[in-house]
């Protein structure tokens, strides 16, 4: 099974979109990482924050040597009252994968079906929401995935390959 | 949720008639004030704080300063590198768990040290996962700190010297 976290960074006049390809849920060594720098990224559209992250986050998916079956994303997958957030898009779009995983650091009030995990020592949950995967199975895995921070270790390097590309 | 009442504060405080003493008006602008989160700083997080200040940051100086940090992410071990000096933020062998403020002093001791010749600091503003900064003149942060009556809601200096490190409670 192929886990692919991504995660994209934009900032003026560059954007990257990065992905980090995990071999098992506790895996602590990626099996394939690519960043990728995007042009004519969409302005941002209030509401349909997807518009702008979806085609950076394909074409860093188009990149990979290896097919994925599922993939996590910093966001959301649901954003309340059967409204899509990012992971459902993506879900839509790329057609044949398992299922997708939103994993946010902050509330979005209203934003459900989502689940708490806690994680470290932090007192501060992270807010998980999955589509092609059972709520409770995906606050699992991301409970087990490695790293002994509020912030599971895959999420926090795909964010600092996607930031350090931006600044190259 | 404190940067929140404070806003909300300063807004009420602006919709006030003259009743109220301009001396006790809060001089602060908090949409200036970039949220940081201690524990944030802390879980490996102070270069990308870092990397995200920079565009601010380029206001103040030419050539920012090279942070980088050395992290073991099986164990936990973090610590930070700028002009020579090394911040060391946690270790899987420290007993006390002050991770939080000495990432947090590290934080502003990078961030002023690029501030050297300029008119400007970058003062903390509360603190754990509250903890946000703001760019202050000398004279900002004395009249904001005259002005606002509250001494936790004051903009503060982190230093390494326990048990407060610079937090004015």
């Amino acid at each position: 099974m192929s886990i692919a976290c991504l995660d994209v960074h934009y900032a003026d006049p560059r954007t990257a979109a990065a992905c980090v390809v995990l071999p098992s849920w506790q895996a602590s060594k990626p099996e394939e990482c690519v960043v990728r720098t995007i042009d004519n990224v969409m302005p941002y559209e209030p509401g349909a924050f997807y518009r702008r992250e979806l085609p950076c986050i394909e074409e860093a998916l188009n990149a990979l040597s290896l097919v994925p079956e599922i993939l996590v994303v910093d966001g959301y997958v649901w954003l309340g009252q059967g409204k899509k957030g990012l992971g459902a898009y993506l879900f839509d779009a790329r057609g044949s994968l398992g299922a997708v995983i939103g994993i946010a650091k902050t509330r979005f009030i209203g934003a459900e079906p989502v689940g708490e995990v806690f994680r470290g020592r932090s007192r501060r949950p992270l807010f998980v929401s999955a589509v092609g995967m059972n709520l409770a199975e995906a606050c699992a895995h991301v409970e087990e995935m490695h790293g002994k921070f509020r912030v599971p270790w895959a999420m926090s390097e795909v964010d600092r390959l996607a930031r350090g590309h931006t600044l190259r | 949720m404190a940067g929140f009442i404070n806003r909300l504060k300063y807004l009420l405080a602006k919709t006030e008639p003259a009743v109220s003493s301009p001396r006790n008006e809060d001089p602060l602008d908090y949409d200036q004030l970039v949220h940081l989160d201690a524990e944030d700083l802390a879980e490996q997080g102070i270069l990308s704080a870092y990397q995200a200040l920079l565009p601010r940051l380029k206001q103040f100086t030419d050539s920012p300063i090279e942070v980088t940090e050395e992290m073991d992410h099986d164990s936990g071990r973090y610590s930070v590198c700028f002009e020579g000096l090394r911040y060391a933020i946690s270790s899987p062998d420290d007993p006390d768990d002050n991770s939080w403020i000495r990432a947090t002093v590290a934080f502003f001791d990078i961030v002023n040290a690029n501030l050297r010749n300029s008119s400007h600091k970058f003062y903390a503003l509360y603190g754990s996962n509250d903890l946000g900064g703001i760019f202050l003149t000398e004279e900002e942060y004395v009249a904001a700190r005259q002005a606002i009556k509250t001494r936790s809601d004051w903009p503060w200096m982190p230093v390494n010297l326990p048990p407060d490190y610079g937090y004015p409670e």
